[in-house]
């Protein structure tokens, strides 16, 4: 009996959804908002290419004072900067938004080269550049380096591969807010868009006569977004596959995001009656609760202290950190607990409003 | 048992009596015509019987199912047709039907044969947006009675149609209560409430002012033998206007 009662009902959510599914295929203003989201993603991600093309940027560590750092600041075929550590210099090399080469000088270099000696560098290349990107450019530098020796040199890049640590600015925060802001929009475009075309066109009333209730409306409705959030996500986590270094994290962003956005605009979606009040509340939700938040937390903005002690509870900012540890090699657990149930929390709540809303909707 | 039992219903909304202290029962099978003029409660009443709308206070039964506290063995035995053409016009007809089998837990043969049933079989894979007028408000039936429901609501059938379809729809209603099933009908053509409903209730300003059968009101509130049903509605109803069309 029981039984029969859940698969009824799980029948009902699952006709909604699949309904939504299959309608959202046909309806242009969902398609449009999707393609206008991936075209910025992709846009993000062809930036660099287009604006790429000077000479290779190498960050040198240089132990001693060799005089290959002045050369190489001095060539016009290379852009070089020289800075105090090795730490310093993963941590410029991780910044880079093109490929970008560290290279360590040895203390001794100049006696080594004077002496005839047999030269190798040790030369770090960021974690999302390519097999062959990397020798590529390892073999440019490599070409600069023997010619302003005089002489033959090899770099070694064997497993020099360098992650931006958590607290640094490169395109790996831009890839993190880049997809939180991409499920955002995703998730308060589309989902509440399924409510408000079954409002306008008052086909809820005619689902709300049939056996189902209006529980189960959210329900197909959530399961429908949520779909719509994953596939975008999907193809998003696929241009940014080179920066995920652990893609559990990954998918698991993905997954609290998209639970997220969608309970965001379902809320949206029992809340507003027609299409120009939704664009109005997005566009004033979107910017002070999801963009600010999240590129002053990332930019360490001169805020007051108050000011980023608040900007760390915003649930964005705690999905955004998600995607940040997914691309770094160091998430200890301590580092994302507090973001998970920031952003679960926040999405169970919303969840839980909706469910209030919809069942005072008939009173 | 009567199929639907409506016992001093009242709707406000807003601090607005919508429905006030309504009454009045609906035999199986009858034809019951639910009239008033626009904005006096006729859709706030479907809509609270259908289960979609909580009353402020008082009870109503349709087939013995409480509206408030047993909607889930109400709603299938209730179909609703509603004033608006609310169909999903990017999907065909077909698609249409099937989505509300899967709601109903209707099989997909039963929707062939409906489609079949208000002609709609030979278009039934087009999208609904090439539809006219007339084929939406077959669809339309099509799906309140998909899953065979033992009383139809039906809120203005025939409006805006052209009068060859409005004829077919009002043959198509009398075919049902022949068979049955029991309409509860709201309509602003007076003609086709005489002309259908055994009995038929006015409404105005949240209050039923009439019931009973058409010849039953028009002997009552007319004064010949030339008074039509319109009339009564008029006399019930109207309002006293100054201006141009003041009488």
């Amino acid at each position: 009996m029981l039984s029969n009662t859940i698969g009824r009902r799980m029948r009902i959510v699952w006709a909604i959804a699949a309904k939504d599914i299959l309608d959202g295929i046909r309806n242009k203003v969902l398609l449009q908002t999707v393609v206008t989201v991936l075209f910025m993603i992709v846009f993000y991600k062809a930036l660099p290419i287009v604006t790429g093309g000077g000479p290779p940027q190498v960050t040198v560590y240089d132990m001693g004072n060799s005089t290959l750092t002045l050369d190489l600041q001095a060539s016009p075929n290379v852009e070089a900067r020289r800075v105090s550590s090795l730490e310093d210099m993963q941590r410029f090399v991780a910044m880079g938004g093109t490929p970008e080469i560290g290279l360590v000088i040895p203390a001794g270099f100049d006696a080594a080269l004077a002496a005839g000696e047999r030269l190798g560098l040790d030369a770090y290349v960021q974690h999302w550049v390519s097999d062959s990107a990397a020798e590529t450019l390892a073999g440019r530098v490599e070409a600069e380096v023997a010619a302003l020796l005089g002489r033959p040199i090899h770099l070694n890049l064997d497993a020099h591969w360098v992650y931006p640590p958590l607290d640094s600015i490169g395109p790996h925060t831009w890839a993190a807010f880049s997809m939180t802001l991409m499920l955002v929009l995703i998730g308060m475009g589309l989902t509440p868009q399924l409510m408000l075309e079954e409002k306008r066109a008052h086909t809820l009333e005619a689902i709300l006569a049939s056996p189902a209730s209006s529980g189960q409306v959210v329900l197909g409705k959530a399961i429908a977004g949520l779909l719509y959030c994953l596939v975008c996500g999907a193809v998003v986590l696929a241009f940014n596959a080179g920066m995920i270094v652990q893609w559990a994290f990954a998918i698991l962003a993905i997954m609290c995001g998209s639970l997220l956005a969608v309970a965001v605009g379902l809320l949206f979606g029992v809340s507003i009656e027609v299409v120009q009040s939704l664009r109005m509340w997005v566009s004033a939700v979107i910017i002070p609760v999801f963009v600010l938040p999240v590129v002053a937390s990332f930019m360490a903005m001169d805020l007051p202290r108050v000011v980023n002690a608040a900007v760390r509870w915003f649930p964005s900012v705690a999905l955004a950190r998600l995607f940040l540890l997914s691309m770094t090699n160091q998430a200890p657990l301590a580092e994302y607990g507090l973001d998970l149930a920031l952003t679960l929390g926040t999405a169970a709540i919303l969840l839980a409003v909706v469910a209030w809303r919809v069942r005072r909707s008939d009173r | 048992m009567n199929a639907i039992e409506v016992r001093d219903l009242t709707r406000d909304y807003n601090g607005l009596r919508a429905l006030d202290h309504i009454q009045f029962d609906v035999a199986q099978g009858e034809v019951f015509g639910f009239l008033g003029p626009n904005g006096a409660g006729k859709t706030t009443t479907i809509r609270i019987l259908t289960g979609q709308l909580h009353p402020t206070s008082g009870a109503g039964r349709v087939m013995g199912c409480d509206v408030v506290t047993e909607r889930d063995p109400l709603k299938p035995q209730i179909g609703v047709v509603f004033e608006y053409q609310n169909v999903y016009e990017r999907l065909t007809a077909r698609d249409n039907l099937l989505f509300a089998a899967q709601l109903y837990g209707v099989d997909a043969q039963r929707v062939d044969e409906t489609l079949a049933q208000l002609g709609l079989a030979e278009r039934a894979r087009d999208r609904v947006k090439s539809y006219s007028n007339g084929m939406k408000q077959r669809l339309l039936i099509a799906r309140a009675l998909l899953h065979q429901p033992k009383v139809l609501f039906l809120d203005e059938p025939t409006r805006g149609l052209d009068p060859n379809v409005a004829r077919d729809i009002r043959a198509f209603v009398a075919d049902l209560a022949r068979q049955g099933v029991t309409v509860f009908l709201t309509t602003h053509y007076m003609e086709e409430a005489d002309r259908l409903c055994q009995r038929v209730a006015i409404l105005d300003h949240g209050r039923i002012v009439a019931l009973g059968a058409p010849a039953q009101l028009r002997a009552e509130h007319g004064a010949g033998q030339d008074v039509t049903l319109e009339d009564v509605f008029v006399k019930l109803t109207g309002r006293q206007f100054e201006g141009p069309f003041a009488e």
